[in-house]
């Protein structure tokens, strides 16, 4: 099996593969192939669609229904209608109570080079019940765009597509539950745009993408992601809304942004994450609702924010704020009804830059408002703040 | 009914409330003390409820 594994999101205990679905062979990096296994409804019209998206070459679909193979030499999006009474491998019932049978799905390259799959694209029609896909086709990429209408799944996935944009590559895949990459693949992205996009429940652990000098907007909002290592984005422009509306996220390591001039609404609505690690954000302009609606958050950690320019309501409803720094900040800026005790305050305000003219910081409705001392409070006056209680 | 009452100010297009007290590099504004103060006072006034 795959050996060069960059990502494996979950754990190998979380998830088992249930017991009958069609087996898949063994493939290797060095393989050109793909399989996957395909549930066919008792119910269901059971017909894809799988697109051959760009390149030339010639490759060959085995259905594994018994039927005809499909010969695919120009780039064109093929159909296939499988019949649930002609396959012969268990039935099985799935969460909703339907009985489906599977079938696994083969395609060869024998010559050429396909440079591009799509499953599921807007332009094809069908039911995608992919439920586990292994594939090593190093000239390939692959989208799973409408993903969403896809059952339970089991994905490992090897090759690379060099520095090519991979928008929405596993977008969609909201029941995903394990995932694997090898290292060269995402380390080239230039336009990584919600490539995780709705991705199921699991955890990552730690991501470097530092070939990238495009954005990685959205790259893991609105999925369930629960946990995800160190992050190592430092040549990225922007990071804006990267965990957005993600209410399982529970844990983030450290963030390194360094080049991101948004960081807009990174982490906006992530209610349970409770813990995130330093974050280097040198290059950052705007910071806007970065946090805001974290409401478990406890602790957040900047290294230099002194190039920002914009923090609206960037912890706004932070309610377990213990503990914030903001070295080297110089903008006006709330953190109305966060969790600070006076000691905390106190390392905030210490941790303010000086402005050229006078900025703002709210401390309203803190445990720590009241205890604040006139030394305490000079620390911030001094340096040209006011500050409101 | 939530008590809105303090100092208030518009600056930086954005309104600003201290329902407490406001402390500035050359001036302060205390609740107890704000029916003794020359508004406004750098743009802050004092209302008894949230003026926008």
């Amino acid at each position: 099996m795959i050996n060069d594994l960059y990502i494996q999101a979950g754990s190998p205990t979380e998830w088992v593969r249930p017991g009958g679905w069609v087996d898949i062979p063994s493939i290797t990096s060095a393989d050109t192939k793909f399989y996957g296994v395909y549930a066919v409804y008792e119910t269901r019209k059971n017909n894809t669609y799988i697109g051959f998206a760009a390149g030339t070459f010639n490759c060959t679909v085995v259905w594994g229904d018994g039927t005809a193979n499909t010969t695919v030499n120009t780039v064109s999006t093929i159909s296939h209608t499988f019949a649930y009474s002609a396959l012969t491998s268990p039935i099985l019932v799935d969460e909703y109570g339907e009985n489906y049978k599977t079938v696994l799905v083969t395609i060869t390259q024998n010559s050429g080079a396909l440079t591009q799959f799509n499953f599921g694209s807007t332009t094809s029609i069908g039911t995608h019940n992919w439920l586990d896909i292994v594939m090593s086709w190093s000239t390939a990429r692959v989208q799973f765009i409408k993903g969403h209408t896809l059952l339970q799944r089991f994905i490992q996935y090897t090759g690379t597509w060099g520095a090519v944009s991979v928008i929405s590559f596993f977008q969609n895949l909201s029941r995903c539950r394990v995932f694997q990459l090898p290292i060269t693949n995402l380390g080239a992205i230039t336009a990584g745009n919600s490539v995780f996009q709705f991705l199921g429940n699991c955890e990552i652990g730690d991501l470097t993408i530092t070939g990238s000098t495009g954005a990685l907007t959205s790259l893991f909002a609105n999925s369930l992601v629960r946990k995800v290592g160190n992050l190592n984005f430092s040549s990225t422009t922007a990071a804006n809304a990267l965990f957005q509306n993600c209410f399982n996220l529970i844990q983030v390591g450290n963030v390194n942004v360094a080049s991101s001039a948004s960081l807009s609404t990174m982490f906006q609505s992530a209610v349970n994450l409770f813990k995130i690690g330093t974050i280097t954000s040198t290059a950052a302009t705007n910071l806007s609702s970065m946090f805001s609606g974290c409401i478990a958050l406890r602790q957040i950690t900047f290294l230099n924010v002194a190039a920002v320019t914009s923090l609206s309501a960037t912890f706004n409803a932070c309610y377990s704020l213990e503990n914030l720094r903001m070295p080297g900040v110089i903008i006006t800026f709330t953190v109305v009804d966060c969790a600070m005790e006076r000691a905390a305050l106190v390392q905030l305000f210490n941790d303010l830059g000086t402005p050229a003219i006078t900025r703002t910081i709210t401390v309203t409705r803190n445990p720590g408002s009241a205890d604040l001392t006139a030394a305490d409070l000079l620390i911030a006056t001094s340096k040209n703040w006011i500050v409101t209680l | 009914m939530e008590d809105t009452s303090g100092f208030y100010r518009y600056d930086e297009e954005q309104w600003f409330w201290a329902p407490n007290a406001v402390y500035a590099p050359t001036y302060t504004l205390l609740r107890e003390l704000k029916d003794t103060y020359d508004y406004p006072v750098d743009g802050w006034r004092w209302y008894d409820e949230q003026p926008y």
